[in-house]
């Protein structure tokens, strides 16, 4: 599987547009880790509705990050006008951390606007909200704190008081994640429980994997895991959340699609299809309006919804309480 | 008279009937808009519920997908709504059903943050708002809200609807009464009629030299023969006296004049002590009928329109219980979509126990099949529950699948219901008792002016001509019996002041002397006679009545109206800054007063009465435009002074119109109007401003205070007061003098200054800001405040009689005294409720009387004792100077401390202050009893 990915993903440039593009038509480029979804058709529904003269191209690197650099390149020499990142690596991968500035091997003279980043400023990808600490990088935010999250478990589970979560080493912002909530759940009277996927695996890590640590955790007594900052998981989301209700495990996940698509039970969170949309806000405001990256307060995503999915509930025997029916996206899968 | 009776009392009928239809129609207006807003709330409520999982988390109510589509239930439960919106904290629409303004109306968004409690409510002409906040914990600021628009229409209709059965109730009984009203007069004033008809055949005979047998020693003294007897012979002395002063002016020189024949100057008196006997004997015939008539058409409006106001609520009260069945079942319903059994659905009792909390009428809601499912709060017993059908009401059937599955069952607390009845009966009574006192007031200014100032200044003219004094004339009204013989009294010493005046011109040396003497002695001069002014306290009394009630309207909103106005000193704390304007007003009645008399004996009563009500009601007008705390922190200063100035004035008239005899007891009389007129504006205040906002209240306030200035101008005489050698100002060295009396100081500190302090900054401060937070509207506020002035009218007139029942210890009175108001602070500092505040009103309401009364009495006893080389005065002078300036600092610090730790917390203080106070007095004032011991 994981070979096959690999050969797969060879540098496809896919191009949603003509080549030949007029001159004025600016040209940006998303750079996406597994494909064009929701938040690329959100981007490309936003420019072409607000009439503006822009093709998107986009580029996959099929979660295989050793190709950004060579992504890097074709838009330096395609002269592309703007350049929308997807996810924490991806973004590291074309324009560095705030450290990196000046590194020539990241973009720092094309606009760039990173999207779906779990911690920018962790991570060291921007300053703060305000600005991006950069004058070439704008972005976007579509999370909400963890502290919520956990606080939405409790909602709807008054009696949670563990929380487990699964991580890999070669996604950093994985660990991040990790460590943040090491720091976070005892303050919050929550106990943690992590297990890292794959030990001693500095690469990709093998998915098969997922079936056996999440009978570790039932062992451990988890009844709640957390799903976020990992693609890799995401990309996994079938076999692991599936896994998680085998085991009498719910997931509570920042993306949304594992609870519409997959088997997770709960989420809050932004569709990507919106943020895919407030990245062309940023497009546009750079690309239109002239404004300068830099200057651009991060965008946050708002519209955030609980989606709870029944099914997994009744597997699971954890009902959504009255008061969440009450405002809960209900989905069956 | 009969004739001018009947107009006077159907004058003062329709009057009373005015008034209390556009104040019942308020007060239904006010309760039915809250109605409104109450039940339009329970949609901002269940829906601000749905948004509070999201602001729970501490996300910003913008944050919640399809937040519009939220919003949308609420108009499909009430198709009437016009939009519902979901707010951020700073007025920014989040979610909106009807098109998205960026943020909501200031006002609104004013009215939001200014509540405490987590429903609040807005009005404008055309939309009634209604918002519930959502706080993250109790008594933290809002983290977002839902404001529900509602047409104004319903409202309007309804009021409409009142109105015309108000009018046109009142317009029946007005002609209903008058006619009565005719018969009775005709019937009770017949007799008077006759007797006044032969009074004028007498005078007639007399007139034509016939001599009369008055038979005054027969009638009964006060009677009506009597005075009419009287009367008649001082007509018949006034007729000689006028035939002896004819030949005395034709024959200077001659004896007609007998040694016996008295001074004029000292006729005065005497025309003056049985002037009032005549009218007071008419007006005791027609009085009881004005008033008996006034009170059974006020209480028979009162009765209809309260009955129409009961059943213009009603719907109201059961269309707010139907709502809250629609949203149960709606809420049941959405569960049931989302793929649950009725029987999986967990939390819910939870959900709807925290519902129930907000919804204090609904005792008990569950969710039926056949058996109870879903249920939360505590089932009515069924001994309890009235007559109609209240409980277990079965309703809104829950359908799933087009199939109905369940019901939902709602029990209404029927002591809630019954409370809220109550509350309207109360609201009538209040503004009955309001009405009832503006209307004596008018009624004894009418019956004063119209009908009875004939029948005393023939009195007062007969008796002074009697007694040979022919100084004054009247400019006679009128063809009847009264008419006449005040223009034939007039004409006699028109005609002297003639004779003397051509006399004197013709004669010289000795003779012209001798005429000299006799005008002296018949109050002659060479012009015309002078006009006989009459002046009563009758006449100032509706004046200061509209005063005293312009000023007290604010007291029941005044410190929520400065909070919500625009902070120009932000290092001020909230609470003290609040304060300040009735510091400012204290302050200027401290300054002022020293100053009052003085300008009152320079100018007189009216031209200062004028002068004062001008600032006053330009300071109203401030007050109305004003957008600043400051602003209203100056205004409030300036109608301080006024106050000072006309209260002071109207009290130096008493004075002045007062005999030796009658002046402590129209002093009792004067405070007992002032009081009458603060009732009134507290109680009207706060109906006033929840209808027409509390701004306008203040152009109420000036329209009052500017007829209060026309009443003055046409009924004080203009000289009355004015004294041309006034007395030299006590220096402040007296003053000092009397602070270094250790009894004086205990007194103003244990006593005075806390009851001054219960009075500042409990009753006039702590009671409107704790009654608002706990949820109360500015009318229920108003009436609770109401409570304290009525209880201190009440009382003032029986603790005269405690003290005389305790054989004059005036120092256990104030003990007593000081420990009820201290104990009855308690309740409402620990568990404050409309209730408790109530009882707080009346014992302290009684507690206040009692001291004021007794406080006098120590001082003055110090002052007539030990401090007797600066007199009364001066003595005080310097108990009210400290119980001013005493308020202001209690005042300012209660304030402070209301703003540190919360206003019960400064209630409590009070309490102690004041109990403390009384026994620091008392241990010293009793310290040889202790001694003893």
């Amino acid at each position: 599987m994981k070979l096959v990915s690999a050969c797969v993903a060879v540098v496809t440039l896919i191009f949603s547009s003509t080549f030949e593009a007029a001159a004025e038509t600016k040209t940006i480029l998303g750079v996406w880790y597994e494909g064009c979804e929701h938040l690329c058709e959100g981007l490309k529904d936003a420019i072409a509705e607000s009439g503006f003269d822009a093709q998107v191209r986009s580029v996959d690197i099929a979660q295989d990050k050793s190709l950004l650099r060579g992504v890097v390149e074709t838009a330096r020499n395609d002269h592309v006008d703007l350049v929308v990142t997807f996810g924490t690596s991806v973004t590291l991968g074309i324009i560095g951390t705030l450290d990196e500035v000046g590194d020539p091997r990241f973009l720092d003279d094309i606009p760039v606007v990173f999207t779906v980043v779990a911690d920018p400023f962790g991570t060291r990808i921007a300053e703060s909200f305000e600005r991006s600490g950069r004058e070439n990088v704008a972005g976007t935010f579509n999370r909400v704190p963890e502290a919520v999250n956990i606080e939405i478990i409790r909602q709807y589970d008054p009696s949670f008081k563990k929380l487990g979560l699964l991580y890999h080493a070669n996604e950093r912002n994985s660990v991040i994640k990790k460590e943040e909530l090491e720091t976070l759940l005892p303050d919050l009277g929550i106990e943690f429980v992590a297990l890292e996927l794959d030990p001693g695996n500095p690469g990709v890590p093998d998915p098969a994997l997922i079936p056996d640590r999440m009978a570790e955790f039932r062992e451990l007594g988890v009844r709640w895991m957390y799903l976020g900052s990992s693609s890799f998981l995401r990309f996994n989301g079938d076999l692991y959340t599936s896994s998680a209700v085998e085991n009498g495990i719910a997931i509570v996940s920042p993306y949304e699609s594992l609870v519409r698509e997959n088997r997770a039970l709960l989420s809050i969170a932004a569709r990507y299809y919106d943020v895919g949309k407030l990245a062309a806000d940023q497009a546009l405001a750079i690309l239109r309006d002239g404004a300068v990256p830099g200057d651009l307060p991060i965008l946050r995503a708002s519209d955030f919804a609980y989606v709870v999915n029944m099914d997994v509930a009744r597997d699971l025997n954890r009902i959504p309480p009255f008061a969440f029916l009450q405002i809960a996206d209900i989905v069956s899968n | 008279m009969r004739f001018k009776g009947w107009i006077v009392t159907t004058l003062v009928i329709a009057i009373t009937q005015a008034l209390l239809s556009l104040l019942l129609i308020l007060q239904h207006d006010a309760i039915y808009s809250e109605l409104l807003r109450q039940r339009v709330a329970v949609i901002a409520q269940t829906t601000a519920e749905t948004f509070r999982p999201i602001l729970d988390l501490g996300l910003p109510i913008s944050m919640l997908r399809d937040g519009d589509a939220i919003l949308a239930r609420g108009i499909a439960i009430d198709p009437s709504i016009v939009a519902v919106h979901a707010i951020n904290p700073t007025g920014i629409v989040a979610h909106t059903t009807g098109s998205k303004p960026g943020t909501i109306d200031d006002n609104v968004l004013t009215a939001m943050r200014l509540a405490d409690q987590d429903v609040w409510g807005h009005e404008t002409s055309d939309l009634i708002y209604s918002g519930f906040s959502i706080r993250p914990a109790e008594g933290a600021p809002p983290s977002g809200a839902v404001v529900v628009e509602y047409p104004h229409d319903k409202l309007d209709a309804a009021s409409r609807n009142i109105a015309r059965i108000t009018l046109r109730s009142a317009l029946v009984i007005l002609l209903a009464t008058s006619a009565l009203a005719f018969v009775l007069i005709y019937l009770v004033l017949d007799r008077p009629r006759r007797r006044l008809a032969d009074l004028r055949t007498i005078f007639e005979a007399t007139r034509a030299g016939q001599s009369y047998d008055a038979g005054l020693a027969e009638a009964k003294a006060g009677s009506l023969n009597h005075e009419l007897l009287r009367l008649g012979q001082n007509l018949q002395d006034a007729d000689a006296a006028y035939r002896k002063l004819q030949l005395a002016i034709a024959q200077p020189d001659g004896a007609h004049l007998q040694s016996e024949d008295r001074s004029s100057k000292d006729d005065g008196d005497e025309g003056n002590l049985n002037a009032g006997r005549l009218k007071a004997v008419i007006m005791a015939r027609l009085l009881p009928i004005t008033v008996l008539l006034l009170v059974i058409s006020a209480i028979m409006l009162g009765t209809v329109a309260t009955r129409a106001v009961t059943r213009s609520i009603e719907p109201e009260l059961a269309a707010r219980t139907d709502l809250i069945g629609n949203v149960v079942s709606e809420n049941v319903q959405r569960a049931l979509d989302s793929g649950i059994a009725l029987n999986e659905i967990v939390g819910a009792d939870q959900f709807f126990g925290d519902m129930l909390k907000r919804l204090p009428e609904v005792a008990y809601i569950a969710v039926a099949t056949g058996r109870i499912v879903i249920e939360a709060g505590n089932r009515i017993d069924p001994y309890l529950a009235p007559p109609r059908e209240r409980r277990d009401v079965r309703s809104h059937p829950i359908v799933h699948d087009g199939e109905e599955v369940a019901y939902v069952v709602i029990d209404i607390d029927p002591r809630l219901i019954t409370k809220r009845f109550h509350s309207v009966f109360l609201d009538a009574v209040v503004i009955l008792l309001v009405t009832m006192l503006l209307a004596s007031e008018v009624m004894l200014l009418l019956s004063g002016r119209a009908l009875a100032e004939g029948l005393e200044q023939v009195q007062r003219l007969s008796a002074m001509q009697a007694a040979g004094n022919f100084s004054r004339r009247v400019i006679a009204k009128g063809q009847g019996t009264i008419g006449i013989i005040l223009r034939t009294l007039s004409e006699r010493a028109i005609v002297l002041h003639a004779s003397f005046s051509e006399a004197v011109e013709v004669a010289g040396g000795q003779r012209q002397a001798a005429l000299r003497r006799i005008g002296d002695r018949f109050g002659l001069t060479s012009g015309a006679p002078r006009l006989l002014e009459s002046s009563s306290f009758g006449d100032i009394r509706l004046a200061l009545v509209l005063f005293a009630a312009a000023d007290e309207l604010p007291l029941a909103f005044l410190p929520i109206y400065t909070r919500a106005a625009e902070n120009l000193w932000p290092w001020l704390d909230q609470a003290v800054l609040i304060a300040l304007p009735l510091a400012g007003y204290l302050l200027a009645i401290v300054m002022m007063s020293p100053y009052a008399r003085v300008l009152v004996e320079r100018f007189g009563v009216r031209r200062l009465f004028v002068a004062a009500s001008i600032p006053t009601a330009i300071a109203h007008l401030g007050l109305f435009a004003a957008a600043t705390a400051q602003e209203i922190i100056f205004w409030r200063t300036v109608t301080g002074f006024g106050y000072a100035i006309v209260t002071l004035a109207a009290q130096d008239y008493v004075l002045s119109v007062a005999s030796k005899s009658n002046r402590d007891s129209l002093l009792g009389v004067f405070t007992l109007v002032l009081f009458g007129g603060v009732f009134t504006g507290v109680a009207l205040g706060g109906v006033l401003a929840d209808r027409l906002g509390p701004a306008n209240v203040f152009l109420v306030s000036a329209g009052l205070i500017a007829a209060s200035a026309l009443l003055s101008t046409w009924l004080i005489a203009p000289d009355v007061g004015k004294r041309h050698d006034p007395h030299a100002i006590r220096t402040v060295r007296t003053k000092w003098t009397a602070l270094r009396h250790p009894r004086l100081i205990v007194l103003i500190l244990g006593i005075v200054i806390p009851s001054a302090v219960v009075l500042q900054a409990f009753i006039s401060y702590l009671v409107a800001l704790t009654l608002d937070a706990q949820g109360a509207s500015a009318a229920e506020i108003g009436r609770i405040l109401m409570l304290f002035f009525l209880t201190l009218m009440a009382v003032g007139p029986l603790a005269g009689r405690l003290s005389q029942h305790l054989k004059g210890s005036h120092a256990l009175l104030c003990v007593g005294a000081a420990g009820v108001c201290g104990v009855a602070l308690l309740p409402a500092a620990l568990h404050p409720s409309q209730l408790s505040m109530a009882l707080a009103m009346v014992a302290t309401g009684a507690g206040s009387a009692m001291i004021r009364g007794a406080q006098v009495s120590i001082a003055l006893l110090v002052a007539e004792t030990d401090l007797a080389e600066i007199g009364p005065t001066a003595v005080l002078g310097v108990l009210r100077t400290g119980e001013r300036l005493g308020s202001i600092v209690g005042l300012v610090l209660i304030a402070g401390l209301a703003g540190v730790a919360g206003y019960t917390a400064a209630i409590l203080a009070v309490a102690l202050w004041t109990m403390t106070g009384g026994v620091v007095f008392g241990a010293l004032n009793f310290r040889h009893l202790l001694t003893r011991r």
